[in-house]
């Protein structure tokens, strides 16, 4: 059976600590990221997708400058910020969108009013998603993919996924609603019980430990559980600065 | 004009660097992640509330990284971790039952796919249920509308803060609109609109500026206030970056 470089990359990813979605997405932004930095700036199209996300998303924002400062990322945040400007050049007061008599009611409970300018609000709002997330979004899928079809079978995934510390629960979600058969369902959540069985294990070793009867006795390899309990619930540390 | 603390708070933080309420919200996080690390580990409610949110957001579990933390993580985590091993389980039972009445042609069709109601039932039992969200962004959502309003409140009238605004960093992007979304009389968001305007002016002009000494002909130029204004426009857009929390 033919195999594509995602299969690849998952294979290897497996053999890495963390979920290895979130690792070959965590690449493939940067890949991005740097290719945006060092060959992109001036591309128009580029710029007008940021400009209409109103910029990067808080995570990918601080990836961008998390190599220094760069002229790119001014001259992509300056432009992000002159067309923010020339909203609010063009703003004016919109009241909220309700009757008066429902305004009086809100006033007499002690309540806010409903929100009020919503235009402005709206077009200072992104008008598409990050592009760096996009990126990851369509990194996610094909990954996915790649890894509910080529989970089963001769030289599969599975055996490389059971030796693995297993995905994280957003991409355990994702895959599980990929699973075409019964035998990829079953494997994903047998495979995945484990290693969360596994984790609760270590996590109560931790919890016996801080016990004062127990504490005298070597650590073993619940060290650094809490952390991977984290990563496994909700994804991997973002990249230092 | 008697000013209750939260005034005091609006206008200290907005002497100092960056977004005022993200400052602000990001102290109150803080001792909220430190009093339930230290003294609510083993109340039932806030555990509750920790399960059924299926833990926590992205950035406010890695917040609760810091020294002597862990077993206080590790209690609430294996908790949440165990509730998903018994929905794990149960799926298990389900589908094996399904598989087992399709070979017997109970239901006919199915064989070669996995139950859809069992892989539904799982999925939303993986998922944060019903209306919980993450207990530390129910608190600081709370608290960003309280600061909001003050500072909203407070941009008018006599001894406003309307120039000590306009002389700070200003509202984050995120904050802004939430506070145009708050502003509800033309005057208020007259005096907000001016100010940011002023605000986000001085930092194009800065940037311009950073471009502007990168070219061969001005690098030998001294730096000034643009120094740092990369990361001021990054933080204008998005917020601070988040703790990272220690190990």
């Amino acid at each position: 059976m033919g195999r594509t470089m995602s299969f690849y990359d998952l294979r290897d990813a497996m053999a890495q600590p963390g979920c290895p979605v979130c690792r070959l997405m965590a690449a493939a932004v940067e890949h991005y990221l740097d290719t945006l930095l060092w060959e992109n700036v001036n591309d128009a199209g580029a710029r007008q997708q940021i400009r209409r996300a109103r910029g990067f998303c808080n995570q990918h924002a601080w990836q961008l400058v998390a190599g220094g400062s760069s002229l790119g990322a001014v001259i992509i945040t300056r432009d992000v910020l002159q067309n923010l400007l020339r909203l609010l050049e063009d703003a004016g007061f919109q009241a909220p969108a309700v009757s008066l008599r429902r305004r009086a009611k809100h006033a007499l409970e002690g309540r806010r009013p409903p929100p009020a300018n919503a235009q402005l609000v709206a077009q200072l709002g992104p008008q598409a998603p990050c592009p760096a997330c996009a990126q990851a979004e369509t990194t996610e899928e094909v990954l996915i993919a790649t890894l509910v079809e080529g989970l089963l079978g001769d030289d599969g995934l599975l055996p490389a996924y059971r030796a693995s510390e297993g995905m994280c629960l957003k991409h355990f979600r994702q895959a599980l609603s990929e699973a075409r058969s019964p035998a990829v369902f079953e494997a994903l959540v047998d495979v995945q019980r484990t290693k969360w069985q596994q984790l609760v294990e270590q996590l109560s070793e931790i919890v016996r430990k801080e016990d004062y009867r127990f504490r005298d006795e070597p650590r073993g390899e619940e060290v650094g559980a809490s952390l991977r309990a984290i990563a496994a619930l909700c994804g991997p540390r973002a990249s230092a600065k | 004009m008697s000013r209750h603390i939260s005034f005091h708070e609006v206008k200290g933080a907005l002497a100092l660097e960056g977004c005022p309420i993200c400052r602000l919200t990001a102290e109150v996080v803080e001792r909220y992640l430190d009093f339930m690390l230290w003294e609510r580990v083993t109340d039932p409610d806030l555990r509750r509330e920790v399960r059924q949110a299926r833990g926590f957001c992205h950035e406010h579990a890695w917040a609760l990284v810091r020294a002597g933390a862990s077993l206080g993580i590790a209690i609430l985590l294996q908790d949440v971790l165990q509730e998903l091993c018994t929905a794990l389980q149960d799926s298990t039972a389900q589908q094996t039952g399904h598989a087992r009445r399709s070979r017997r042609g109970i239901r006919g069709l199915g064989g070669s796919r996995p139950a859809e109601d069992v892989v539904n039932a799982l999925s939303s039992q993986l998922e944060p249920q019903g209306e919980q969200r993450c207990p530390a962004c129910v608190q600081r959502q709370t608290m960003e509308d309280i600061y909001l309003d003050v500072l909203l409140d407070n941009l008018v009238g006599k001894d406003n803060l309307a120039a000590i605004y306009q002389a700070s960093d200003g509202l984050c992007l995120p904050h802004f609109r939430r506070a145009v979304r708050r502003a509800h009389s033309q005057e208020i968001l007259e005096a907000l609109l001016q100010a940011q305007l002023a605000i986000w002016q001085r930092l194009v002009q800065q940037l311009g500026e950073v471009i502007r000494k990168n070219d061969y002909r001005f690098q030998d130029e001294p730096w000034g206030e643009e120094a740092g204004a990369w990361l001021t426009a990054i933080a204008t857009l998005v917020g601070p970056q988040p703790r990272r929390g220690t190990k």
